[in-house]
């Protein structure tokens, strides 16, 4: 077989069952792998009613039929699961070498079910499945477990995946790491699988990809590579990561200074890609086969954490520990809580924004030392942060309340609306470093209808707006509009979403980075196409790859509206609806702006053919997309949803 | 080709956004079939440029304009 | 030999990426997969280090020396050893001789494989032209070494600031 390795492993946790499942050319054909098999084994497999954490919950790790192969950067994995923060869909994508060594193994996908009676670790090597005593490792930060795992196993080239503390303590925005650093960051997969008890996955795979037709592969990615060779944003991004969105996004005014309060500062550039590679950056990492290798590693030089080193950070994972919290002034603090973060296995994005919603809360006296046990949760106070990271990860005193994200803290300190309004979420989930009254409309717009809980950038990472002007000429062919290049302007938005969303769902199928096809734009669908036929052997059409997107991307919008999620919770948090962008630097681009959602969303539900009264996809969509078995299912939910009863509930999260 | 008038074109001139209101409007005027509209909405705007080429609606050159003009452009191409 | 062109590997700028071990693979055999590539990447994920493994193109290559058959020989005119699948008879030795590791079985024949420069390609070698780094380069080796000492200079006039006074 060419591209899959055809089968996929199931292993029951409860039972210790092991079985391997084989993967039918029609299976293959209508979801390609990756996002496309897990989330389709979700749908079915988690419904209404499970709780996220319950033995019977799943948790699947996917990879596509380009994994491992030499197409541009194909190590990527999608990790997915009911999400304990949110209760709707939820997945997460790392990028390292686990993916294409999984891939090696034979097996194009993993499902976990059951929960493991005590700490264990999963071992495949090529098609030997064991299950294996994990005591000594539960605890242990991933950098530790790992080379614990690699010298009882006697090889240290074998890849895996490990979760931390804050996994194990099922933090609701714990995260999955492979290769210690690479993280699958968002929407909780890491306390599902410490719920599981289970603490790694570790691989070996001594097998290959086959190749169709070599000689075309060879040829698409020769092409490929060599238009990376000379591109800009590739260029920016090996030099500096993706923190070279430092100075642009405090320019644009998106850059989240004191829980987007507001969208620049002065001080900036301390945290800037540029500053980071000349003071702390140790080594330039590429995940598997990357032409891009946008991954750092820091090695914290001077001060009080000297000596400090980890893998990253990204732009995403350092602001919210950093100036989200007021923290800016010395840059090792930064680096610092984002170790932290790495070493407790939590998402730094979800874990800076609940302190920052709760340094908020303080701020404004809707919480006092009364309820954070003594803790004084002033703006930009490191000394606070770095206490209250550990204690999220391990669920002690006021961290237990914060390790269950924003908005459940804000209901259980009783904080009502105004509590809500602070804690910047859609769905529950929180925003990433992006403020949409800066970056941007198309973005802001993704944040209310992303598929993984709102908050979300990389449902879309409609780069059109962000490095779109870099590619003179993009915007036109593909929205038929070269102003919507702009990320303040509402031209072209609803569009640009549709079209980046569907586009980054197949990208999460194959599996392969995002930051070839949004971001850096060297590869676009066409080529993708070439490549995924060249080594499959199959003749997918550019249509028929373009409406798998749609179809995964319409399952997992049904998944929310099984439970009741919709229209209603299409929302952007109110502060960047309501509050003017204020002044932060001189040469702010945005100063005054504030996000206009309503003009946007109408028009995205033409779009996707989506009832705008519920949010639910049209039964004819749905059909059309062969999901008649989704149009069932809804069926006799949209009354519901627009019922009375349904309609009186706020649903912060469900 | 023209396939609307002056007015309708100003109307989409006017709009930020115009990409599904355009192919509703030529599938309502029957220059395109749903699967087609369907087609061209997953594939973006050049595919709609292409198809109205390939329909001679749209000159050699209206189209080369198109692709680099984008909207702006296609509109007035089309208006009578 | 200062004009012929080798593989020059300059390890601090690895990223461990492996888009020479996928390409290599790709170009030879037409699947992908570590095992089939001819040039290898070490990786320690806890510390943040990689290198790169590859044929150094020995002048007095150890591998050609131990080889019972001949099957590994030197190819002058390339300045490279190359494998002779056919008289090769998996014997291992060339493999362990290599003082760098660079040398792998084939899983499906058992026999000896090595970097034979991509010979055929126009462009040279795969993992050099596909390398995102620089880490691997196909120059003279005259003016790798060059290259080499002025990068040390440099570093050095930078560190006396003499770049700054300028």
């Amino acid at each position: 077989m060419y591209g899959w390795a055809g089968k996929r492993l199931r292993v029951n946790l409860t039972t210790g069952e092991i079985t391997s499942e084989p993967l039918s050319y029609e299976y293959r054909r209508k979801w390609i792998g990756g996002r496309g098999f897990n989330s389709e084994v979700i749908y079915r497999e988690v419904p209404p009613g499970l709780d996220p954490y319950d033995p019977e919950a799943r948790v699947c790790f996917g990879v596509g039929p380009v994994s491992g192969s030499a197409a541009p950067s194909t190590g990527r994995v999608t990790v997915t699961c009911k999400s304990p923060l949110t209760g709707g869909h939820g997945d997460g994508n790392m990028g390292g070498h686990w993916g294409a060594e999984l891939k090696y193994a034979g097996w194009d996908q993993i499902i976990l079910q059951g929960r493991s009676p005590k700490p264990v670790y999963l071992w495949i090597d090529d098609d030997q499945v064991e299950i294996r005593d994990a005591g000594h490792l539960w605890g242990k930060f991933p950098r530790e477990a790992d080379q614990m795992i690699k010298e009882e196993l006697g090889d240290e080239d074998i890849h895996t995946v490990l979760i931390g503390p804050a996994g194990e303590n099922m933090v609701r925005f714990a995260c999955t790491f492979n290769d210690v650093w690479r993280a699958a960051g968002r929407t909780g997969t890491g306390g599902v699988i410490g719920s599981k008890n289970l603490k790694a996955i570790a691989v070996r795979g001594s097998g290959t990809v086959k190749v169709a037709d070599p000689k075309k592969l060879m040829d698409v990615c020769d092409r490929l590579r060599q238009a990376f060779k000379t591109d800009v944003m590739k260029q920016g991004l090996f030099d500096f990561g993706s923190l070279c969105l430092i100075n642009v996004a405090n320019r644009d005014g998106w850059f989240p200074w004191k829980n987007f309060q507001e969208g620049a500062h002065p001080k900036a550039d301390n945290m800037s890609g540029e500053t980071h590679s000349k003071t702390v950056l140790k080594h330039r990492e590429g995940c598997y086969a990357c032409p891009v290798c946008c991954g750092r590693f820091t090695q914290i030089k001077d001060g009080k954490w000297a000596g400090e080193e980890f893998g990253g950070p990204e732009y995403e994972h350092a602001v919210p520990t950093g100036p989200r919290v007021g923290i800016l002034e010395d840059a090792n603090d930064i680096w610092h809580n984002a170790r932290l973060t790495n070493d407790y296995g939590m998402d730094g994005i979800e874990c800076g924004g609940t302190i920052a919603a709760a340094m908020e809360w303080y701020e404004k006296g809707l919480i006092t030392t009364k309820e954070t046990g003594g803790i004084e949760l002033e703006w930009g106070n490191e000394e606070v942060v770095d206490k209250l990271i550990p204690m999220i990860a391990r669920r002690e005193g006021f961290g237990d309340i914060l390790a269950d994200g924003a908005d459940r803290a804000a209901d259980k300190l009783g904080l009502g609306d105004k509590g809500h309004y602070y804690s910047i979420t859609t769905r529950g989930m929180t925003l990433p470093g992006d403020d949409p009254r800066g970056l941007g409309f198309g973005y802001g717009l993704s944040f209310a209808v992303g598929t993984r809980g709102g908050c979300d950038h990389l449902r879309s990472l409609c780069c059109l707006e962000l490095s779109g002007a870099l590619y003179p000429g993009l915007n036109t062919k593909l929205l038929g509009d070269e102003r919507a290049n702009r990320p303040v302007t509402k031209v072209g938005k609803p569009y640009m979403v549709y079209y980046e969303e569907n586009q980054k769902t197949t990208t999460d199928c194959l599996n392969v980075c995002c930051f070839t096809t949004h971001w850096c734009y060297a590869v676009l669908t066409p080529d993708q196409v070439e490549y995924l036929n060249a080594v499959t052997g199959l003749d997918f059409s550019e249509e028929e790859y373009q409406e798998i997107g749609e179809r995964i991307y319409n399952l997992e919008r049904a998944y929310w509206n099984l439970h009741l999620s919709g229209a209603r919770e299409d929302v952007v948090p109110e502060r960047f609806l309501k509050e003017p962008m204020p002044q932060g630097v001189e040469y702010q681009t945005n100063v005054g702006a504030v996000f206009p959602l309503t003009d946007l969303l109408q028009k995205y539900y033409e779009y996707r053919d989506w009832d705008p009264k519920t949010g639910f996809p049209s039964e004819q969509k749905l059909k059309d997309l062969g999901l008649d078995y989704v149009a069932r299912d809804l069926a006799p939910l949209r009354a519901k949803y627009l019922s009375d009863a349904e309609k009186k509930k706020k649903k912060y999260y469900v | 080709m023209a396939v609307m008038t002056q007015t309708q074109a100003k109307r989409f001139l006017e709009m930020e956004d115009r990409m599904i209101d355009i192919l509703n409007f030529l599938r309502d005027k029957g220059i395109m079939d749903a699967q087609t509209h369907r087609k061209i909405l997953l594939g973006g705007y050049f595919r709609l440029v292409e198809y109205l080429q390939g329909k001679k609606i749209l000159t050699g050159k209206q189209a080369d304009e198109s692709l680099t003009g984008g909207f702006d452009v296609l509109i007035k191409h089309l208006a009578a | 030999m200062a004009n012929r062109k080798a593989l020059v590997y300059n390890q601090e700028k690895c990223t461990g990426c492996r888009s020479c071990v996928v390409g290599c693979s790709l170009y030879h055999d037409g699947e992908c997969g570590k095992v089939l590539s001819r040039v290898a990447v070490v990786r320690n994920e806890r510390f943040g280090e990689s290198f790169v493994v590859g044929c150094d193109a020995c002048s007095d290559a150890p591998c050609v020396a131990v080889c019972p058959t001949g099957a590994c020989h030197m190819d002058v005119e390339a300045g490279i050893a190359k494998i002779d699948a056919e008289k090769c008879i998996g014997c291992k030795e060339c493999a362990m001789a290599c003082p760098f590791g660079a040398i792998n079985m084939h899983y499906k024949t058992g026999k000896a494989f090595k970097c034979d420069l991509c010979e055929g390609r126009p462009e040279g070698p795969v993992c050099a032209d596909w390398c995102p780094g620089g880490a691997i380069t196909y120059t003279t080796t005259d003016i790798a070494f060059k290259a080499k000492r002025r990068e040390k200079l440099t570093e050095r006039l930078q560190a006396a600031k003499i770049g700054e006074e300028v």
